[in-house]
């Protein structure tokens, strides 16, 4: 074998195992990244946010927003959840910037009070609080972060949503013992830390947008969860104060839509 | 010769100077204390639909009936029992499909807005807005104003109030002010009846 020969080997050898898949591509897209015990226990946690009657807990978040530049700035709030259901749900949101929002749905109608401006804008909306998140969310367009979690259905379907799942193993968080699981859908990875024993609660959870650019995260972390709290129905009414100034939700999207909602009486 | 040269590299050198300016005065832009909000994090949703919704605010892009329907199909009131979680389950998924489409849709328009036509019809309180007012630009309707952008020019702070809503009249151009996509804007609006 001359010199020449014998390079030429060697560089085909490297180029033969530079392009033989790795082990772990094939694996990727077989079921046995899935775990079912944290697919359980996510499941768990849902289900019993969504069948406890009353709830109140405080979460910690924040939120990553990428500029021109690519840069990511992080945003961030402290909100207080109050929660009767079916139908009843304040939240109150102070932003790290000093402003301050007050949510509130009573059965009836749906009420957005900005305090740092004195403007509230209220809209008729009959039904349960799944209803009123939705309604919220999807037809005024208007952000209401962990409203998914407080939902009696789940966020995504996750027997079909979920591409992988890992069980990450015990993780304290708060002083609480928790199960650290996350997951995989096609368009976000989520990761949960969820109360071990009977109270399957997060503590902390961190959402990542894997498709926008930069990957930005939310985050949140709670407190003080009380599933036991007596929660008067003058917490769910609104009274304008004075000099607030009504004005309107007006979503990009749905202009029309709402318009014929509000006619409809928002049903 | 050389004075139609020199008045060459003074034409040039004016144009440079302006050009830089004019970047210059567009890279200070921003949100409150200079960065921007927008983000598909800020919804915070571990549905993907919702975030892309979030972070397209300055889409331009009127009516959507596939969300509408979307909407109205997921009304139903769902106490958890496992044929309902079915049905939600499928609609999820179809829902899923439209929303991709129009989440695809909505990042493209917004790509558009942003970076080939500026800042399409939301200003942010980067005074972009009070510039162009200042300047005379027409405001079209649905143009979305920040609140520190539209106090920063010598329009009117109280409203005029026709019927149920209150209206601001600045220049030749009348807003209301609303939420938009979670933020308090000014949004420039068809003048009231009887204006």
């Amino acid at each position: 074998m001359t010199l020449l020969t014998r390079f030429a080997y060697i560089v085909f050898l490297f180029i033969a195992l530079g392009i033989t898949p790795p082990n772990s591509i094939s694996q990727e897209t077989g079921s046995q990244n899935i775990d079912s015990e944290s697919i359980t226990d996510l499941q768990k946690m849902f289900d019993f946010i969504g069948e406890s009657e009353t709830i109140s807990v405080t979460a910690e978040s924040n939120y990553d927003a990428r500029q021109k530049s690519g840069q990511l700035i992080e945003f961030g709030a402290i909100s207080k959840w109050y929660i009767k259901r079916p139908n009843h749900v304040r939240v109150d949101i102070y932003n790290r910037d000093g402003t301050e929002r007050s949510f509130y749905f009573d059965g009836n109608s749906i009420t957005l009070y900005d305090k740092s401006q004195n403007v509230y804008a209220s809209v008729i909306k009959k039904g349960n609080l799944d209803q009123a998140f939705d309604y919220y969310m999807d037809v005024l367009d208007m952000p209401m972060p962990l409203a998914e979690l407080f939902s009696e259905k789940h966020p995504f379907d996750i027997n079909k949503s979920v591409i992988s799942s890992m069980n990450l193993g015990e993780s304290k968080i708060n002083g609480f013992a928790c199960n650290d699981v996350a997951f995989r859908t096609e368009e976000v990875d989520l990761q949960v830390w969820i109360e071990q024993g009977k109270k399957p609660l997060p503590q902390r959870l961190v959402i990542t947008y894997k498709e926008s650019p930069g990957n930005p995260q939310y985050r949140a972390r709670f407190s003080d969860w009380n599933l036991s709290p007596k929660l008067n129905n003058s917490l769910f009414e609104f009274k304008p104060p004075k000099e607030a100034e009504k004005i309107q939700f007006t979503p990009v999207t749905n202009k029309d839509q709402i318009t014929e909602d509000k006619n409809k009486g928002g049903q | 010769m050389s004075k139609l040269k020199s008045t060459f590299i003074i034409a040039i050198s004016i144009l440079v100077i302006a050009t830089l300016s004019i970047d210059y005065a567009y890279s200070r832009g921003g949100g409150g204390g200079g960065a921007s909000r927008s983000s598909p994090a800020r919804s915070g949703s571990m549905n993907n639909n919702r975030a892309n919704r979030t972070s397209s605010q300055t889409s331009t892009r009127q009516g959507s009936s596939n969300r509408s329907q979307n909407q109205s199909s997921r009304q139903d009131n769902r106490q958890g029992n496992s044929g309902d979680r079915q049905d939600y389950r499928d609609d999820a998924r179809e829902d899923r499909q439209d929303h991709a489409d129009n989440a695809r849709e909505d990042r493209q328009d917004h790509y558009d807005d942003n970076y080939r036509y500026g800042h399409g019809h939301y200003y942010n309180d980067n005074n972009e807005w009070a510039r162009a007012f200042a300047a005379g630009a027409i405001v079209a309707a649905g143009t979305a104003v920040a609140v520190s952008a539209f106090q920063s020019t010598d329009c009117p702070s109280s409203q005029t109030m026709v019927g149920d809503v209150g209206y601001y009249q600045c220049g030749s151009t009348w807003y209301t002010k609303d939420y938009q996509s979670g933020d308090v804007v000014y949004i420039a609006s068809a003048p009231p009846a009887g204006y």
